[in-house]
């Protein structure tokens, strides 16, 4: 062999050589740039999602708490909800389908206080970014989406992957971290409440005893009176006034005081003292006495009837009183006077 | 010149047929030794690992009771790549960090036995002074002992006894066969998991097969409890477990609402009323069940108080402070109504809401 051919041998090896060594370089270049995107992302700790509303279908909150398990900066993080914890991610079906999520205010803890936007590009991952940050996270960080669609089938089981990049193009991970959230049926309770009326009459007759010019015969009857109607009930009387056979004692058609030694038959609905007779109304409800019934000592009796007590609202139960006075003068008939006194309670529902 | 060529050529041929037959006549002594090394029987040498590479390994020896009860005062384990032709080390095998883990057995002096690294490949003890015949079952355990770095590779231990110290007066002997080999590294994943249901019925904690929605409580009266119930049940692998939230307003019909239990209390007649609870045993109404499953869950302190009913949106009703099997609670509602509590059909849908926490 020459020696020129010697040189050319040489020379053609060192450049083999140097091929090699250029492949080696650029594979472990290679390695480097590849491995700490892969390997070094770690878990996300003290991870959970609350969500505003389990019902499928609905718009709802998502708020998601974690812990960044490495300090560096992040600069955009996304939310993918699949059917399954790991493996190829197979989207949830309805889940942030329409993407109109929003910020439900900036994260905490994140980073930057604020910067941070929503980033709709992507139908079913919950994503934000924020390109200008350069605050590393602390703490435990909340990140909360509003508008956010909930998957579509009910009492089903769903997973978010939570995952953090060192860039705002999602590409560089740095911390990943699984959720496991569920959506749940509704549950109506119900109940009817049906429309009452409470009126009971604790008398079927009142005996106002032998009446004398110097004496006012008085009685009592009571009722007791409560509905759940909205606008309260009202109570009516009507009857004739004392009578025996063609006889009468006159009715008072407007409030009057009792006097002896005349005719009088008269009603009220409080306590009185002249003659003593009555009790005011009692009881939790709001009924109350009509004007011309409640007035102390006056009574009043009109034959066609009206209103004597009344509630406005529904009313829980009130007993009232009613007190019935008769006089006569020297000229009434001799006879058993009686009347028949018909109470109407009427609820307005 | 030539002649003396031939001689020696001649010589050299007699020298030869001079050596072979003195090698076929010392043949039967040679052979003597080795015929008298009896076979060790019942042999064996147990690993406490087989990973090759591994250092810090137990070798115990063992065997049935030496035939030869000539007194042992050494003994030797070689390991070897092969049992045929030279032995050679298997290679990483080392026994320069190896002790003696106990005192024999079956060797004589149940004392005095010490172990020798001096041969890296092998195992070696000694005891001067013993002269005591060995009897039965033979163990000897050695702790230290670095494998042969091949993984799945066979190697061989050549077990003799010595009638000296020095391990040059073989008595028995047997071989044993062994093998390093690779770990299994099995690897399971557990994925993040939360299973949550709502409805009316339930079977067991399935949520599979959970349905209904509606808990009618009947007819609202000042005299009785209106009653009903639904199920929920649960289950998370969260480290710190799960909370279930209820959501939503209480009975309202229109404008009208009956009113919520929103700091607890008991049911009450002729009180408006609307509250829950997941009290395993009310008796004011009778209402509600215990909790079912194996999980670890349980009703919030504000809901699980028997005949104690309550309702406040957003409150935490049950939850787990770990990960946990499935619970199934029953949810107990109840409404009381006073005389004026406006007619109506009354409703309310209550969202049930679980959070994991991994």
């Amino acid at each position: 062999m020459t020696n020129g051919a010697k040189q050319h041998m040489q020379k053609t090896n060192s450049v083999i050589h140097l091929k090699r060594a250029a492949y080696m370089l650029l594979a472990a270049i290679f390695m480097i740039a590849y491995f700490p995107t892969v390997a070094s992302a770690s878990q996300l700790t003290s991870r959970k999602v609350t969500i505003g509303s389990s019902v499928a279908g609905v718009n709802t909150t998502y708020q998601f708490i974690f812990t960044a398990a490495q300090s560096t900066v992040i600069k955009s993080a996304s939310f993918a909800a699949c059917t399954t914890a790991s493996g190829a991610c197979t989207a949830v079906a309805g889940f942030a389908d329409l993407n109109t999520s929003t910020l439900t205010s900036q994260p905490t803890n994140l980073g930057s206080a604020s910067g941070w936007t929503v980033d709709n590009a992507t139908v079913g991952v919950l994503k934000l970014k924020n390109t200008s940050n350069s605050t590393a996270p602390t703490g435990s960080q909340t990140i909360g989406f509003s508008n956010v669609k909930n998957p579509a089938a009910t009492n089903s089981t769903f997973f978010i992957r939570i995952t953090t990049y060192s860039d705002d193009a999602y590409a560089t991970a740095i911390d990943t971290g699984t959720v496991a959230a569920s959506t749940a049926g509704q549950v109506t309770v119900t109940a009817s409440v049906d429309e009452t009326l409470t009126f009971t009459l604790a008398n079927t007759a009142v005996d106002l005893g032998k009446l004398s010019i110097s004496s006012t015969g008085a009685g009592i009857s009571a009722m007791t009176v409560a509905t759940n109607a909205s606008t309260g009930y009202s109570v009516n009387y009507s009857g004739s006034t004392l009578t025996s056979g063609m006889n009468t004692i006159p009715a008072l058609a407007s409030p009057t005081a009792s006097v002896q030694n005349s005719k009088q038959f008269g009603i009220n609905l409080v306590s009185n003292t002249t003659p003593a007779i009555g009790s005011n109304v009692s009881g939790s409800g709001s009924g109350t006495v009509a004007t011309g019934y409640s007035t102390t000592n006056q009574f009043k009796f009109i034959p066609a009837g009206e209103v004597i007590a009344s509630a406005s609202i529904p009313t829980n139960s009130n007993v009232f009183t009613t007190s019935y006075i008769a006089n006569i003068d020297g000229s009434t008939a001799a006879g058993a006077y009686s009347t028949v006194v018909t109470y109407v309670a009427t609820a307005n529902f | 010149m030539k002649l003396r060529i031939n001689n020696n050529k001649s010589k050299l041929r007699s020298a030869i047929y001079i050596l072979v037959g003195s090698i076929i006549g010392l043949s039967p002594f040679i052979s003597i030794p080795i015929a008298n090394a009896a076979q060790i029987t019942g042999r064996s040498v147990v690993l406490s690992t087989s990973v090759g590479d591994a250092s810090g390994v137990t070798y115990t020896l063992n065997a049935t009771a030496l035939p030869t009860t000539t007194a042992v005062k050494s003994l030797e384990v070689k390991f070897c790549s092969s049992l045929t032709g030279a032995c050679a080390s298997p290679a990483g095998f080392s026994t320069t960090s190896s002790a003696l883990a106990s005192q024999p057995t079956g060797l004589g002096a149940a004392s005095g036995w010490t172990a020798s690294t001096a041969t890296s490949g092998s195992l070696r003890i000694l005891n001067a002074a013993n002269s005591t015949a060995s009897s039965g079952a033979l163990t000897v355990v050695w702790s230290g002992v670095h494998n042969p770095t091949a993984t799945n590779t066979a190697f061989y231990g050549v077990i003799t006894t010595y009638s000296d110290s020095a391990w040059t007066t073989a008595i028995d002997s047997g071989s044993v066969a062994l093998s390093t080999s690779s770990q299994i590294q099995v690897a399971l994943t557990v994925d993040e998991t939360l299973t949550f249901c709502t409805g009316t019925s339930i079977t067991g904690e399935d949520c599979s097969t959970a349905s209904g929605s509606i808990v009618n409580l009947g007819k609202g009266s000042t005299t009785a409890t209106a009653t009903g119930t639904s199920l929920m049940a649960a289950s998370t692998n969260g480290n710190t477990g799960y909370s279930v939230t209820v959501n939503g307003t209480t009975l309202a019909s229109g404008a009208n609402t009956i009113d919520a239990l929103s700091t607890g209390g008991a049911s009450m007649l002729n009180t408006n009323q609307f509250g829950l609870n997941l009290a395993s045993a009310n008796t004011t109404p009778v209402i509600g069940s215990a909790k079912t499953g194996a999980g670890t869950a349980s009703a919030a302190v504000n809901y699980g108080t028997n005949n104690n009913f309550r309702f406040a949106s957003g409150e935490i009703i049950a939850s787990a402070a770990g990960p946990t099997n499935a619970n199934k609670f029953t949810i107990g509602y109840i409404a009381n109504i006073s005389g004026i509590t406006p007619p109506g059909s009354y409703s309310t849908v209550l969202t049930y809401v679980a959070t994991a926490n991994f």
